[in-house]
């Protein structure tokens, strides 16, 4: 009897929590909807408050991303506008609309992403740049599986049926250790590379933490960075060109 | 009843003609209405109606200031009613604003009469007719016949110092008091430095001059200057025929002297940037064909420029901004009108836009800027601006519209929003390092080793027909056990019984030590478990056990169901002993 409503208190804890979950995630599509309208009437600015708001509640979505990143350029904000993009990027990088939106940004902002002048190596860069962890890790799952699969069926098999059935199983080992690959390097990428992007109109760049060291260069606004260390409240940054300087932690904002 | 119809007959055509009576009428007509002093007003008096012809003539009402000449009457039928008219001259003594053509006629005991038309005599010539002139220095030349003054011709301009562009309105007049007989030509003067329009023709009429009646008729021509400086008329020249009926015919020709008129460069003063050389006074409208659009479809604005001057020097209409539409160049046309022998008219761009975003749009104002030569300033005109409902198209602009030329980008943008959402989630799930996501390699590696272990077990069996044979031993064992035991349970035959036991433990043994069926007897069967290494107690509880069932097979008493009982529990034993031996 004890143990009856002990699981009874459970069940009605969790439905309430199911509930409460769904309620929440509608009144967050709700506020996503009428932040969409008020950006139709031109209200830019209270649009983008309110995908900051939902934001604020640790819902990340690529198209709430998106959106906030738009709006955020409507209010002549390339900083967040950018930074929200690349956010989303990192949720979605094959989205054509978020890629295209920050090509867009790169093409007016001071100063632009170098990219390389070879047509196939930036195909490749971008078809790469595309691939999630989550999809390198479906596919390396997949392969292994039909990898798996066909082994076993051709443990049945003999003759040129089993050299067939093989020579299948062999390209899906290929797919497989491509995926796999891939999906480490991603892992790997997504725990040592911080990226980071530059909210000031200007953010001078020194030798050193410290304004008494050399200036050596000037980032603009929208520059996206990779994070190498912190030091205090100093952050040495490297630029995808190579270049590495020392900025202000409070003039970046990680992505 | 018959004298009755012809009565009322005769009424009827005696009330009809009555009403014809009545409907005799009298009309005043009076031309020109403006003219100079001395110079005559045609008034023409008509009667019209059946009897008009002896209805008599009218009287006119004779106005202070103005002699009055009969001329003539005329008598014309049309649609079997006749009009009578009459032709009086006015020629008026004094300058003014008069009420000329009153008439009236008594005619069988009614008086009927034509109001009068009011007119306007002026103390020079008449200022729209042929002798009139706009200023007090507009050239004019003149050239006389050589029979005095009888037939002489007039050159003159209206304006001595135009701007360039500004219409100059040249006017050739020939004034005879004599009858022309033959042919008569008019060869126009050379025009080098103009840009010439032919004006319509004047309507002729009658001058006095000097004391002299002269008829008249004049040519106009529109000249607008090209060039500044001083540009020269040449010479106008009027052929004609002299002579009468009882004279001999002879030919003569009046040239006038070349005019010289200053043409004026427009002032550089408050000139606008975008002016392009249009002299003259102009309004603009633009029109659209259509207030709601497709993107991808075109729509078709019409900007007209109406107005005097000279509509080939309009050139600078300037567009509105439409970088939101892909634009063809416009199809001009221009249509003339010189009323008023000033020149004018209507000049059109029609221009075909293709919007390209969906949403409300505005189109214009087009503007144009002119030199108004009247107030001698610049002036900017525009349309009003057109607003225009582009709707989302069917058909991308690169792939359909008109035209087939690529779609050449003209802004950029960031791309709009995306769409409304019915839940929002998070989507920052990661499936590495999940458990799932290790069940997913797991699962099919297990499944691959537990078939390939089973594949494996399985060639093994099929190779080694002894190891077949004495794995599968046991599982044999027990379904022969479990006849032995259902034949008891049965109270069945208990010979039968016995030999299920029988089969069961020399099978067993049989596959045990991979022996051929019928290789084991009851007899050699001790012999053979002591050569395996079966204990020789063991091996002996085996005969016995044989023996017994044999006997029981083959005696005719048979056993009751404890005594089966009693020998299958006991090869029960030796079988699990045996299955520890072999």
């Amino acid at each position: 009897m004890r143990g009856i409503l002990c699981a009874g208190i459970i069940l009605l804890v969790a439905a309430l929590l199911a509930a409460t979950a769904a309620f929440c995630a509608d009144d967050d599509a709700a506020a996503y909807n009428k932040a969409g309208a008020l950006y139709r009437e031109g209200r830019f600015g209270e649009s983008l408050s309110i995908y900051e708001d939902i934001l604020g509640r640790g819902i990340r979505n690529p198209d709430l991303l998106y959106n906030a990143g738009c709006a955020a350029f409507r209010t002549d904000d390339l900083g967040k506008a950018v930074l929200y993009l690349e956010r989303a990027r990192a949720l979605a990088p094959s989205d054509e609309d978020i890629l295209a939106n920050l090509s867009y940004l790169n093409s007016i902002k001071q100063d632009q992403e170098p990219e390389s002048g070879n047509t196939l190596l930036v195909f490749f860069s971008r078809q790469y740049r595309a691939i999630t962890p989550n999809g390198a890790a479906l596919w390396s799952g997949i392969a292994f599986a039909l990898l798996m699969g066909t082994l076993t069926f051709a443990l049945f098999l003999a003759g040129w049926r089993r050299i067939a059935v093989l020579a299948g199983a062999g390209i899906f080992g290929i797919i497989f250790l491509a995926a796999t690959i891939t999906l480490a390097e991603k892992v790997n990428h997504e725990r040592t590379v911080v990226e980071a992007v530059v909210m000031a109109d200007e953010a001078p760049a020194y030798s050193g933490p410290d304004t008494d060291n050399v200036h050596i260069f000037t980032l603009h606004e929208g520059t996206v960075v990779i994070v190498e260390r912190t030091q205090d409240d100093w952050v040495l940054v490297r630029l995808r060109s190579g270049a590495a300087g020392w900025l202000r932690n409070d003039l970046i904002e990680r992505i | 009843m018959t004298r009755f119809a012809v009565w009322a007959l005769t009424c009827l055509l005696v009330t009809a003609g009555a009403k014809a009576e009545a409907q005799l009428h009298l009309a005043s007509e009076v031309s020109p209405t403006r003219a100079g002093l001395h110079e005559r007003f045609t008034v023409t008096i008509t009667v019209s109606g059946q009897d008009a012809d002896g209805a008599g003539r009218p009287s006119v009402v004779e106005p202070d200031g103005f002699t009055v000449h009969y001329v003539g009457s005329s008598t014309s039928i049309f649609n079997n009613s006749v009009m009578q008219s009459y032709t009086f001259l006015f020629v008026p003594e004094r300058a003014g604003r008069f009420l000329i053509g009153e008439a009236t006629l008594d005619w069988r005991g009614q008086r009927i009469s034509a109001a009068g038309t009011p007119i306007e005599v002026t103390d020079g010539g008449s200022p729209g007719g042929a002798g009139s002139r706009s200023g007090p220095d507009a050239g004019r030349s003149t050239a006389v016949d050589a029979e005095g003054r009888d037939i002489f011709v007039e050159a003159f301009v209206d304006k001595e110092q135009p701007y360039v562009g500004e219409q100059v309105t040249l006017t050739f007049v020939v004034y005879n008091s004599r009858t022309l007989v033959g042919d008569s030509d008019y060869e126009p003067p050379s025009l080098t430095g103009f840009w010439s329009v032919p004006l319509p023709r004047v309507q002729g009429g009658t001058k006095t001059i000097d004391g002299r009646v002269y008829e008249y008729n004049a040519v106009k021509t529109a000249l607008f200057p090209t060039t500044t400086g001083e540009l020269t008329i040449g010479q106008g020249t009027f052929s004609f025929n002299l002579g009468g009926f009882f004279s001999r015919m002879r030919g003569a020709r009046l040239t006038t002297d070349p005019i010289t008129i200053r043409a004026r460069s427009l002032p550089a003063a408050g000139r606008p940037d975008d002016f392009d050389g249009a002299v003259g006074r102009y309004e603009i409208q633009a029109t659209a064909d259509r207030a709601t659009v497709a993107a991808g479809d075109v729509v078709t604005v019409e900007v007209s420029v109406t107005g005097t001057g000279n509509l080939d020097l309009v050139t600078g209409v300037v567009p509105p901004d439409l970088s939101n539409f892909r634009t063809y160049d416009p199809r001009v046309t221009k249509t003339l009108s010189n009323s008023g022998f000033t020149v004018g008219g209507v000049k059109t761009w029609e221009y075909v836009l293709m919007p390209s975003k969906p949403g409300k749009t505005v189109i214009g104002p087009f503007t144009l800027s002119f030199f108004d030569s009247e107030t001698g300033r610049y002036l900017t005109v525009s349309s009003t601006p057109i607003e225009l409902t582009v709707t989302p198209g069917t058909t991308s602009a690169g792939t359909g519209g008109v035209g087939s030329r690529n779609v050449e980008r003209i802004a950029a943008d960031i791309r709009y929003l995306k769409s409304d959402h019915d839940s929002m989630g998070s989507s920052h799930r990661r499936l590495y390092g999940s458990v799932p996501f290790y069940l997913f390699y797991l699962m099919p590696a297990a499944a691959f080793a537990g078939v390939f272990v089973f594949k494996r077990r399985r060639d093994i069996l099929e190779r080694d027909t002894g190891l077949k044979r004495r794995r599968t031993a046991w599982k044999h064992l027990q379904r022969a056990i479990g006849r032995a035991e259902r034949l008891i349970s049965d109270n069945g035959s208990s010979a039968e019984a016995c030999r299920a036991i029988v089969d069961a433990l020399t099978d067993y043994i049989g596959d045990c030590l991979n022996l051929a069926p019928g290789a084991l007897t009851t007899a050699s069967i001790e012999e053979t478990l002591g050569r395996h290494g079966v204990p020789e107690d063991l091996a002996g509880r085996t005969t016995r056990t044989l023996a017994m069932c044999d006997f029981i097979r083959f005696s005719s008493v048979g056993a009751d169901r404890s005594m089966q009982e009693n020998i299958l529990g006991e090869t029960r034993g030796i079988l699990r002993e045996l299955r520890e031996v072999l």
